[in-house]
């Protein structure tokens, strides 16, 4: 199973939009991977000393760092390289995605109406979405996770889909296993013998990590929701391209409306940090309530955790709240995940926190996983 | 490469000021960054045309899009992007480099960021 496998709903790029698409991949690798650390330097050898001078004491919390930081010229400049390469990026996508996009609209129709499709789509158009959500450009995707321009929309899918391929390839991440992939392997050694029967993947996005359960256990029935309209649009058709039953909900991972007891496995891919601390907490006592005794929930995310990190990286980390649109990335970052779980309804000794190692050991996630008793 | 969509785009109407005393040099640097990456396309394409007429002694605008690059050209045109943008920001990275010598820091640690 590839991590980005080729199916019928994938825009085609033309000859230069895959070179510029590329080169800009390269680009954000070398800003993020090269230029970045020297900010740090630019901080003990220029804006520590300048911030000291004018303020009268070194700054020592985060945010007197990032004052500090804001007046630094180099650190203004990298600032901008590295917003203007995040923009490069869906500039680029947009190109081929819009110039594709009639083509892509009929593709997309004949896999919505074929007669032997193997899941389903069901949208509610009073689905509640968090104005937050609605009014952000999350990572400063064109028009945020719940553009949506009429019935047969499903650019904010395709966005995630191509723009999420750039990015990870950019940074390395998960080229060789999927996030969908790394957590299966975590239940076969956390939950010997566990096989889910129905399975329920939370705030799903493209459906890039439901179509991985679906094939994996292959007897099971799964179901996948979403706040945004344009995501499922397009993760419905591209479970059908490649073949997979996933069944697609427009529904808040707050009250999903499925029944008590209704699922042994429900999971979540990178959606925590989406999320505030009281959506997380409601998303965590659905899962619970959702859950058979026995049954697993595993929430997957970012391995960014402030207690990890000295002040200087907070700051630093949270160059992306300010500026690539992360409004929850410090909110989930401080977050308690154990205490949540736990008021969810989950008994401590049966919660696990911690990291899940890609299997090249290259990368980690981090995950919050319990069985429920 | 466009900017502009068919609808609304809230992060860029707020896009953020890094240089608020010098915003001209600030548009620039996005001005600079589009350019690096024309350049690099335009380069690509003419590396497209140069296998296409060590091929076929021919090329037309066709076989330009239909082109699939071989491992090996594609493992070429990483390692050229990457040698590209070396020598683009040759002096940026001389500074950085210089600057993490100077503080006694090391670019690899930077991620660690332990306590």
């Amino acid at each position: 199973m590839a991590r980005n496998p080729d199916h019928a709903m994938l825009a085609r790029a033309s000859h230069d939009e895959a070179a510029r698409t590329s080169f800009i991949g390269a680009l954000k690798l070398y800003v993020g991977r090269r230029l970045r650390p020297g900010n740090r330097a630019f901080f003990e050898l220029e804006a520590k000393p300048d911030y000291a001078v004018a303020i009268g004491k070194e700054p020592a919390t985060p945010e007197e760092i990032s004052t500090a930081m804001h007046g630094n010229p180099h650190w203004q400049l990298w600032s901008a390289m590295n917003r203007a390469t995040q923009e490069q990026m869906w500039a680029s996508v947009q190109d081929t995605l819009l110039r594709e996009t009639p083509r892509l609209t009929e593709v997309w129709k004949e896999l919505c109406q074929r007669s032997d499709k193997r899941g389903s789509l069901e949208l509610d158009p009073d689905c509640d979405v968090p104005e937050v959500i609605r009014r952000s450009e999350i990572h400063l995707q064109p028009g945020g996770y719940t553009l949506d321009r009429g019935d047969d929309d499903f650019l904010a899918g395709a966005f995630y889909e191509s723009g999420g391929a750039v990015y990870s390839r950019a940074q390395g991440v998960g080229t060789k296993e999927s996030k969908a992939e790394i957590i299966i392997r975590l239940l076969e050694n956390r939950y010997p013998g566990f096989t889910p029967t129905r399975i329920l993947d939370m705030a799903c996005s493209a459906g890039s990590s439901s179509t991985p359960y679906a094939e994996a256990f292959p007897e099971a029935e799964v179901h996948a929701i979403d706040i945004g309209p344009g995501l499922l649009r397009y993760a419905h058709a591209r479970a059908e391209a490649l073949g997979v039953a996933v069944h697609f909900h427009q529904r808040n991972v707050t009250d999903t409306g499925f029944p008590d007891g209704s699922f042994d496995l429900v999971v979540s891919h990178n959606a925590m940090h989406e999320m505030s601390d009281e959506t997380v907490g409601a998303m965590m006592r659905e899962s619970h309530r959702l859950l058979k005794p026995g049954g697993v929930c595993v929430h997957q995310d970012v391995p960014l955790r402030y207690e990890n990190l000295d002040d200087y990286m907070q700051f630093d980390y949270g160059w992306d709240l300010n500026y690539n649109c992360e409004p929850f990335w410090k909110v989930y970052a401080t977050n308690d995940l154990p205490g949540l779980m736990t008021a969810a309804g989950f008994k401590a000794d049966d919660v696990y926190v911690g990291f899940a190692d890609q299997s090249d050991h290259k990368f980690r996630w981090y995950v919050a996983t319990a069985k429920k008793a | 490469m466009s900017t502009d969509s068919p609808f609304e785009r809230p992060a860029q109407e707020k896009r953020p000021e890094f240089s608020p005393d010098e915003p001209i040099a600030e548009r620039l640097v996005r001005l600079f960054m589009n350019l690096t990456t024309e350049l690099a396309v335009v380069r690509e394409r003419l590396d497209t045309v140069e296998h296409l007429l060590a091929e076929k002694g021919q090329v037309t605008a066709a076989d330009i899009e239909n082109y699939v690059p071989d491992g090996d050209t594609e493992a070429q045109r990483r390692a050229w992007r990457e040698a590209y943008i070396q020598r683009v920001f040759a002096d940026l990275q001389a500074e950085v480099d210089h600057a993490i010598a100077e503080a006694g820091q090391s670019a690899d640690a930077f991620g660690a960021g332990k306590r």
